[in-house]
């Protein structure tokens, strides 16, 4: 259980640093998000028995979720993408799905972009709702 | 094409880089497309180059160079899947705009046609 909320609480904290730092501070989306993970790498490396490689990639994925636009997804939807990415990403990992082929590329990000997607469809779905 | 060439070598490169990094040096996955992207930001380009798009070709290309070597075994896989990253980029860029995580999904399904191709091939 404190796995699962300790990977929902590294996602939140990635996308809202990334979404913050590139729509306040104007930072290039690209070079937020990996700066962002890079300094999160260099804390692992620091601190190697709290932050584990596989909380590494959850921060990697959080950093894709924060990456969204305004025009999609506002802040606090981002960082409900963001949990909800991170509890797909704690599914997967679960039943072995992350380790298909020792790891498939992009698959952290298509779970983010699944997770932006769902999250967009339910607040246009919401929105139809509360008009009719 | 040349647009898509231009996509391909981005998307190429990033993978190729991102996969030397991984076997080569034993670098993380996470430290070895982190790296690459956040270096790449600064690399000035002339005025008349599509730089943004240049740059999520080459950021896209790093997570499919994520992949473990189980799945790109030398240089010639990465061409392949590089092939295929910058083609599905240039068909599903449209509908993907705006949505975090577009470029890992791109890297994400150019990577599985690549497992599906060998596998039925």
């Amino acid at each position: 259980m404190i796995d699962l909320a300790l990977i929902l609480f590294t996602s939140m904290i990635a996308a809202h640093f990334t979404y913050f730092l590139t729509h306040r501070f104007r930072v290039p989306v690209i070079r937020a998000a990996s700066g962002l993970a890079l300094l999160f790498v260099g804390l692992g490396s620091l601190f190697p028995t709290v932050l584990s490689p596989q909380l590494q990639a959850v921060f990697y994925m959080g950093c894709f979720v924060g990456m969204s636009e305004p025009s999609r997804l506002k802040e606090a939807k981002v960082i409900l993408a963001a949990a909800v990415a991170g509890g797909l990403f704690f599914f997967l990992r679960s039943f072995g799905i992350m380790q298909i082929k020792g790891g498939i590329g992009g698959t952290l990000g298509g779970i983010a972009f699944l997770s932006c997607l769902l999250v967009y469809w339910a607040q246009i779905i919401l929105q139809n709702r509360t008009r009719n | 094409m040349k647009l898509y060439l231009a996509k391909f070598g981005a998307f190429y490169l990033g993978c190729l880089a991102c996969y030397l990094l991984q076997t080569e040096a034993h670098f993380g996955a996470v430290l070895s497309s982190a790296l690459l992207g956040f270096l790449v930001t600064f690399i000035p380009f002339p005025v008349a180059i599509d730089r943004r798009g240049l740059l999520i070709a080459f950021f896209a290309g790093t997570f499919a160079g994520m992949s473990s070597p189980e799945i790109i075994h030398h240089s010639g896989h990465v061409f392949l899947i590089s092939l295929l990253g910058a083609g599905i980029y240039l068909l599903l860029k449209p509908y993907f705009n705006g949505f975090g995580g577009k470029m890992g999904a791109i890297a994400w399904i150019s990577t599985v046609l690549f497992i599906l191709m060998q596998v039925f091939s």
